[in-house]
C-alpha cells in the first residue's frame, strides 16, 4: 500500500472519517467550517514544532502554558503598541525554549520530566501575575490579525500553512533536518559523526516553543483576550495528532504532512462530536480510546503482512 | 604539512626518535577497568600511519574497551596515550571524531529510518562551517558546501558500489550492505584513523570477500590508517600488515601476522589452556 493512500485511509482513517461526517447535519456549513479551520489553523502551528521535537526524541508538554503566557504577555504590551506585543510574544517563547532546550540537551534531564517542571512552574507565574483573570484588550488592528481574512480564507490558517511548508522544507530538503532526524534515531551514532547534538536539541526546543507562542498569540488576537487557563490538555491532544499522523515517542520518525493529517483528522472528530451534541468527558475517552485501537490496528496490519 | 610543524614545536619535550614520526597514535602503558574489573591490563603499542591494524582475541579479551579507549569513549585509569605526536588529554567521542577518528561499530549503529544518502551525509556534519541560518536559506557559501558535501558523498556511495541503494531506508537493507553504509558514514568523515569494530561479523563468505577488498581499497586509495577488531582469522591475516593479540584484557603477541600465528601464547588462548 502506497504510504500516502495508508496516511488517508488507515493511519489515520482521515477520508472515511469525511465520508461519514458529511452526513451530520450541519457539517459543510460555511459556519462550521470556518470554525473547523480556525481550530486547525492554531493546533496545526502547535503540531508542526512538537513533531519536529518528537523527531529528535523528545517532547515538550509545556506547549499549552507557553501559549497562555504568550497570549497574556501579548494582550498585557498590546496598549503600547503592536510592536511592543509581538516582541513581548516572540521572547516568551525563544526563553520557555531555551530553558526547556538547556534542561533537556546540557543537563541531561528528561524531556518528560524536564517539561513537566517548567509547565508547572510556568503555569504557577502566569496565574500568579494575571491573579488567575483573563486580561482583556481590544484594538480593531490586532483583533485583525486573529479574525482578518484573505480571499475567504482566515489568516491564522495561512499562517499555519506557511509554517509548515517552510519546516516541511527544511525538514526534508536541508541539512538541519538531516540532523534532527539523525539525533532523534540515534543519538550516539549521531555524536560520533561528530554532530553538535546538544546545540541542535535546543534549537528543536526553541522552535518549538516560539510556535507555540505564535499559536498563543494568535488565540489572544482573536478573542482579544489573554487568558492565562488555556491550554492546559493542549499538549496531549496535539501528541496524539502527531502519533497519528506517524511520529513516535522514541524518534527518528514522523513528518509534517503526516502530523497535518493528524490534526486534521482529530479536529474533525472533535468537532463532529460537538455537533452531535456529545459531551466534552465523552469525547476525550473516545479520543483516548480511538488512539489505542489506531495503534493496535497498526501492529495488527504490519504483522499480518509479514505472514 | 601541519603534522610536521606540531611535531617540530615539540621537540625541545619531545624524546621520541625520528622513527617514531610514522606513529600515528601510541598507548604507552595503559590499563582500564570497571569498579574493580581489569577490562585491559598495562597494554603497550602502536599504529602506524598508513597501515592496517589488526586487534584479535578470545571473547571478553578487551578488543572492544580498546577501541573505546582510543576513540574517547573511555578514558584510562592509568598510561598516556599519544596521537599525532602529542600527549592526548581526556575528551569526548566526537573530539576524537573531529581529530580524525572515524568508527563503525559491532551492532550497526545506523539512523534506521533515513536513506542511505542521508546517513552518509550526516558524516558530513563536522565539515560543515557555515551556520544554521545560511544552510536553511542555502545560498551562496552555504549552497557552495553543500554542493562540495554532496559530491565527496557521492565519490564514497561510487567507491562502495551502493548507488542502487542511495535512496532506501536503511533499516531495510540486508545486514551485510548496512554495515557498507556505516563504513561509508564514517569514511565521509575523511578519517586519518578508521577504527572497525567486527567489519565481518554476521556476513557471508561473498560479503566477507567484499568487505576485505573495500577495506584494503580505503587503506590503497584514501591512505587512511585502519584498526579492525576481527574474529575471522582468514580475513586478519590476509588483510593486516601487523596483528596485536589480547588475552583476558593482556598483551600476549604483537606483530607481523605470521610471528603471531606460529607464537605458542596465541595457540594456547585459542585453543584454551588452563590459567
Amino acid at each position: 500500500m502506497h504510504p500516502v493512500v495508508k496516511r488517508l485511509f488507515i493511519h489515520p482513517p482521515v477520508i472515511p472519517l469525511l465520508i461519514v461526517v458529511s452526513f451530520i447535519d450541519g457539517f459543510w456549513t460555511q459556519g462550521n467550517i470556518s470554525n473547523l479551520a480556525g481550530q486547525i489553523s492554531l493546533d496545526g502551528i502547535l503540531v508542526s514544532g512538537l513533531v519536529i521535537v518528537m523527531i529528535a526524541a523528545g517532547f515538550d508538554l509545556s506547549i499549552g502554558v507557553v501559549m497562555a503566557v504568550s497570549g497574556v504577555v501579548a494582550i498585557a504590551l498590546a496598549p503600547y503598541g503592536l510592536g511592543w506585543a509581538i516582541v513581548g510574544s516572540t521572547m516568551t517563547g525563544l526563553i520557555a525554549g531555551f530553558l526547556n532546550g538547556t534542561l533537556i540537551a546540557r543537563f541531561k534531564i528528561n524531556p518528560f520530566i524536564a517539561s513537566f517542571a517548567t509547565m508547572i512552574m510556568m503555569r504557577g507565574a502566569v496565574l500568579y501575575f494575571t491573579d488567575t483573570r483573563p486580561t482583556v484588550y481590544f484594538d480593531p488592528l490586532i483583533n485583525s490579525i486573529g479574525r482578518g481574512k484573505i480571499l475567504g480564507i482566515p489568516f491564522p490558517f495561512l499562517i499555519m500553512l506557511f509554517v509548515m511548508v517552510v519546516l516541511h522544507v527544511l525538514l526534508t530538503t536541508r541539512a538541519w533536518g538531516r540532523h534532527v532526524y539523525a539525533i532523534g534515531s540515534d543519538d550516539q551514532a549521531a555524536r560520533l559523526a561528530g554532530l553538535s547534538v546538544s546545540r541542535i536539541r535546543v534549537q528543536v526546543y526553541i522552535l518549538c516553543s516560539s510556535l507555540a507562542a505564535l499559536t498563543g498569540a494568535l488565540l489572544a488576537s482573536k478573542l482579544a483576550t489573554g487568558s492565562p487557563i488555556v491550554g492546559a490538555s493542549t499538549a496531549l491532544f496535539i501528541a496524539a495528532a502527531a502519533l497519528l499522523g506517524g511520529a513516535t515517542l522514541q524518534g527518528g520518525k514522523g513528518s509534517l504532512p503526516g502530523a497535518f493529517v493528524g490534526v486534521l483528522f482529530i479536529s474533525t472528530l472533535v468537532n463532529a462530536m460537538n455537533l452531535l451534541v456529545i459531551p466534552a468527558y465523552y469525547q476525550r475517552i473516545s479520543i483516548g480510546l480511538l488512539l489505542i485501537f489506531l495503534v493496535v490496528l497498526d501492529g495488527a496490519i504490519k504483522r499480518w503482512r509479514l505472514k | 604539512m601541519n603534522m610536521h610543524s606540531s611535531v617540530n614545536s615539540t621537540t625541545a619535550f619531545d624524546t621520541s626518535s625520528q622513527s617514531d614520526q610514522d606513529v600515528l597514535i601510541s598507548l604507552d602503558h595503559v590499563s582500564l577497568s570497571f569498579g574493580g574489573v581489569k577490562a585491559i591490563s598495562d597494554i603497550s603499542f602502536n599504529i602506524k600511519k598508513g597501515e592496517i591494524r589488526a586487534i584479535i582475541g578470545p571473547n571478553g579479551a578487551g578488543k572492544t574497551s580498546m577501541l573505546n579507549v582510543i576513540n574517547g569513549f573511555y578514558h584510562p585509569q592509568e598510561g598516556t596515550i599519544t596521537w599525532r605526536g602529542k600527549v592526548r588529554r581526556k575528551m569526548k567521542p566526537y573530539e576524537a571524531a573531529s581529530n580524525g577518528i572515524a568508527r563503525t561499530f559491532q551492532n550497526v549503529a545506523l539512523f534506521k529510518g533515513m536513506s542511505t544518502l542521508d546517513n552518509i551525509m550526516t558524516g558530513r556534519g563536522l565539515k560543515m562551517k557555515t551556520n544554521f541560518f545560511w544552510q536553511c536559506l542555502r545560498v551562496g557559501p552555504a549552497l557552495k558546501e553543500e554542493i562540495a558535501n554532496r559530491e565527496k558523498v557521492e565519490e564514497i556511495i561510487e567507491f562502495l558500489e551502493i548507488q542502487h541503494i542511495r535512496r532506501t531506508p536503511v533499516g531495510r537493507l540486508p545486514y551485510g550492505l548496512q554495515k557498507r553504509v556505516e563504513l561509508a558514514r564514517a569514511l565521509a568523515m575523511e578519517p586519518e584513523l578508521l577504527l572497525l569494530d567486527e567489519p565481518m561479523a554476521g556476513m557471508n563468505i561473498e560479503e566477507k570477500t567484499d568487505m576485505s577488498r573495500f577495506i584494503l581499497d580505503v587503506n590503497d586509495q584514501y591512505g587512511t590508517t585502519i584498526a579492525l577488531i576481527e574474529h575471522d582469522m582468514g580475513v586478519v591475516m590476509d588483510l593486516s600488515d601487523r596483528v596485536v593479540v589480547l588475552d583476558y584484557g593482556r598483551k600476549i603477541a604483537d606483530g607481523a601476522p605470521k610471528e603471531v600465528q606460529s607464537s605458542q601464547a596465541v595457540i594456547d588462548a585459542y585453543l584454551g589452556v588452563s590459567h
